[in-house]
């Protein structure tokens, strides 16, 4: 992992962060894409959590992300 | 069915949250549950309207995110679309999340199935989103458009109206092509020639969509076409694309369509759409920031948790007992036109006013109860609760878009273990499944307002309530750990929900839903628990020839043969055998062995058996509520019954003890198994006998009685 990457779970709440990879398994990309999520994407960090669900915000909509996916999205600070 | 009435058939498909079953109740004037999180609609609903010589049905689906399925819900709405060819398809879109919404319909504006676009919620989206061309995006999206805001019934007619327009036209819809790039494409079209070259395929209307499904390796479609003649070839196309552009994108095939899908859909919003979202959730977020906090957020759950049942119980109590006047006048009034000795009296006293009307007394509270329910789901803070305990529950092994089924058990545990449905994993649906019975349902609530005003103060009231749900909630956790530490091994997998906004919940709505929530309560008590009482009342009564002993003596010495004599009935009999189980727990009594046993109908039977299994006492005290009689209740001994301790081990026992038949039925449908629905109904009981033991004997050890 890039030294400016971090885990979607690291993130410092109210901080803006892009996605860079949204973690490994099959249809797990495809369901978030779906849910409006994709790499690249800027999104704002509403809450996180070390060991709990983190939530984001993308344009009109809120998601929560569920502990066990969001320890393995991976983002790096918007600046 | 008229016969001038031409079918046409409609399903409503969308994101989850974006006012499906509004649309649907407003259409149809159906009174289907709403709810703002997923898996309030976990199965197909129907419902018939005639207009201008058609027969319409619409079917409530779903909510999903795309086709490509992934739970038991999603897959239900997926065959539906797929399968069933409906005529045509209300995509029904929150206006205000349009362009996420829109994803989807880029995906059913592939299908052979025209399409109508309902943008809903269009008030709530005013100054959010402008639409700066709804005629330009109406062509762009190839159908047309319906503004409505559904809660308002604002538009719904208009809907209508373009079902029959689009019905006329239906012969000369085209699906949309949408252009997924020269490499793609080429693929597309190679893996379209050799589908024709199979006999099954050429008469496919749709091979395109075909193609583009196996392309995005959709499991379903693959397992349907691994058995023709063409497979082999399209499974060497398709190996061979994959790592060409594995090497060249570093992203799988279904990644790129999806990509592409997007692409098409954002440059339509580029075109046609803009957007203001600064200030949208301003006040949500700072509420949030408080609701949600890591060390907040727990406790400020289980304050709104006690509170809901402190207040339940404190607003309800007075009219519980306005209804108890009612019934003794009534009691009173009968006694006045029938000879009080009769069979008949005894039936319509003893058997349904004592049975059925000690249940039909605890309606206020059900009514309380979903008030407040309702209040919490429709501020949309329910939907909070699934992020505040998905770290807890992974400590269970699960996550926390299984607290949706938990919270839905405290209403009943029906339709919560139904909610499971959304839950993707097989292993951890049925988890979720097994956890459930133990928690809390309303129909157990009566039994426990009546022992808790029995036996407890009224300012401990409140929370002996609340510690029995907790208990509850407390092993249902530890079933859900044991089950997927030990027998249902499983990796924790996660999940993904949108987070709605929090609303003020409007009264009217939430007086529906408390209204609706009653009757069904009532009508139950006028069925199974009616049917259940009778039952108990001539088990009780029969062999008749104790009752022609009770009509030979008169006068205060009645009351004492009675007593000796019901004991030698059915109920009796049965009930002595079972009693000596409960001896440990405290109540080893034949009548409340045999309200146990009724108990396992419907739990509300509980209180219907003691209130006809406890009648003569009514004649030594004939103004006196259920709850002052079970005071009075002895033991062969002569000592009383109940005192606060073995009062609370019963309870305990009520709530976990067994789940009730409609819930064994849902276990059985829903897991397809035997062993399972057998697994939750033994180990219940053991668990329920196990705690009381420990509650009954420790009390007892720490010198209560």
């Amino acid at each position: 992992m890039d030294k400016n990457c971090f885990y979607l779970t690291e993130a410092i709440v109210n901080s803006e962060v892009i996605i860079v990879s949204l973690g490994q398994g099959a249809g797990v990309e495809s369901k978030f894409k779906d849910l409006g999520l994709s790499k690249g994407m800027r999104v704002k960090v509403i809450n996180a959590q070390k060991q709990g669900p983190c939530l984001i915000s993308l344009g009109s909509s809120k998601l929560v992300i569920g502990y066990g996916m969001a320890s393995k999205v991976i983002v790096k600070k918007y600046e | 069915m008229s016969k001038d009435l031409r079918p046409i058939t409609v399903a409503l498909v969308g994101n989850p949250n974006s006012g499906k079953t509004t649309v649907f109740n407003q259409l149809t004037g159906d009174n289907q549950k709403v709810g703002n999180y997923p898996g309030v609609t976990v199965e197909s609903k129907q419902a018939f309207v005639d207009y201008k010589g058609y027969r319409i049905k619409f079917i409530d689906l779903p909510g999903i995110y795309g086709l490509s399925a992934s739970s038991e819900d999603e897959v239900i709405s997926r065959k539906f679309i797929l399968e069933q060819n409906p005529d045509l398809i209300v995509n029904v879109i929150d206006f205000s999340n349009l362009q996420r919404n829109l994803y989807l319909t880029a995906q059913l504006l592939e299908l052979d199935t025209p399409l109508i676009l309902n943008f809903n919620m269009a008030d709530l989206a005013k100054n959010k989103v402008f639409v700066s061309d709804k005629n330009r995006l109406s062509q762009l999206l190839n159908s047309p458009i319906v503004f409505t805001t559904a809660t308002k019934r604002k538009g719904i007619q208009q809907i209508l109206e373009e079902v029959i327009n689009v019905y006329h036209q239906k012969d000369s819809y085209k699906s949309m092509v949408i252009d997924y790039g020269i490499e793609l494409e080429t693929v597309i079209s190679n893996l379209e020639s050799v589908l024709k070259m199979d006999k099954s395929f050429q008469d496919a209307k749709n091979i395109r969509w075909l193609a583009i499904k196996i392309l995005e390796s959709d499991q379903r479609i693959i397992s349907k076409i691994k058995n023709t003649s063409v497979y082999p070839e399209l499974d060497q196309i398709l190996s061979g694309i994959s790592s060409m552009f594995s090497k060249t994108y570093s992203e799988n095939l279904a990644y790129l369509v999806s990509d592409k899908r997007h692409q098409f859909v954002d440059n339509i919003c580029k075109e046609t759409i803009t957007t203001d979202f600064q200030h949208t959730h301003s006040l949500s977020d700072k509420v949030d920031s408080v609701l949600l906090n890591r060390l907040f957020g727990l406790p400020v759950f289980m304050l709104i948790i006690w509170l809901m049942f402190k207040f339940t119980f404190t607003f309800s109590s007075p009219m519980v007992r306005a209804i108890e006047i009612l019934q003794d006048s009534l009691i009173g009034l009968i006694g006045q036109v029938m000879a009080q000795g009769s069979i008949i009296y005894s039936l319509l006293v003893d058997g349904i006013i004592a049975g059925v009307g000690s249940v039909i007394v605890f309606v206020p509270i059900i009514f309380m109860l979903f008030i407040f329910m309702a209040c919490l789901e429709y501020s949309d803070y329910m939907a909070r609760a699934v992020f505040v305990m998905d770290r807890f529950m992974h400590k269970v092994g699960l996550h926390g878009k299984s607290f949706i089924p938990i919270i839905l058990g405290f209403g009943c545990n029906v339709p919560a273990i139904m909610a499971a449905r959304t839950i993707d994993n097989k292993k951890d649906r049925l988890v979720t499944i097994l956890m459930n019975p133990f928690i809390s349902c309303g129909a157990r609530l009566p039994v426990y307002v009546l022992f808790i005003g029995a036996f407890f103060s009224e300012n401990i009231a409140g929370n002996v309530l609340f510690s029995l749900y907790l208990i509850g909630f407390l092993v249902s956790l530890f079933i859900a750990r044991i089950l997927s530490k030990y027998l249902l091994k499983n990796e924790i997998t996660s999940f993904a929900m949108e987070l709605p906004s929090y609303k003020i919940p409007e009264l009217g709505q939430v007086l529906t839903y408390a209204w609706h929530q009653s009757l069904a309560y009532l009508k139950k008590a006028g069925t199974v628990i009616f049917a259940g009482c009778i039952i108990i009342w001539a088990l009780s009564n029969f062999p008749l020839q104790n009752h022609r002993e009770k009509l030979s003596i008169n006068g205060s010495s009645r009351a004492e043969v009675e007593v000796n004599n019901i004991e030698n009935t059915y109920a009796g009999k049965l009930g002595k055998i079972i009693a000596p189980v409960f001896k440990p727990l405290g109540f080893d009594d034949w009548k409340i062995s045999v309200s146990l046993m009724g108990g396992v109908f419907a739990k509300e039977i509980i209180i219907g058996t003691l209130g006809t299994l406890n009648a003569e006492i009514s004649v030594q005290n004939p103004n006196e509520s259920l709850s002052d009689k079970l005071k009075l209740m002895k033991k062969d001994n002569g000592k009383l019954l109940f005192s606060p301790l073995v009062a609370y081990s019963f309870l305990i026992f009520v709530l976990l003890y067994m789940p009730c038949l409609a819930t064994i039925a849902v276990i059985n449908k829903e897991t397809g198994s035997w062993v399972w629905t057998c697994f939750s109904i033994f180990s219940s009981f053991t668990i329920a006998w196990i705690i009381s033991f420990i509650i009954y004997q420790g009390g007892i050890f720490l010198g209560f009685r």
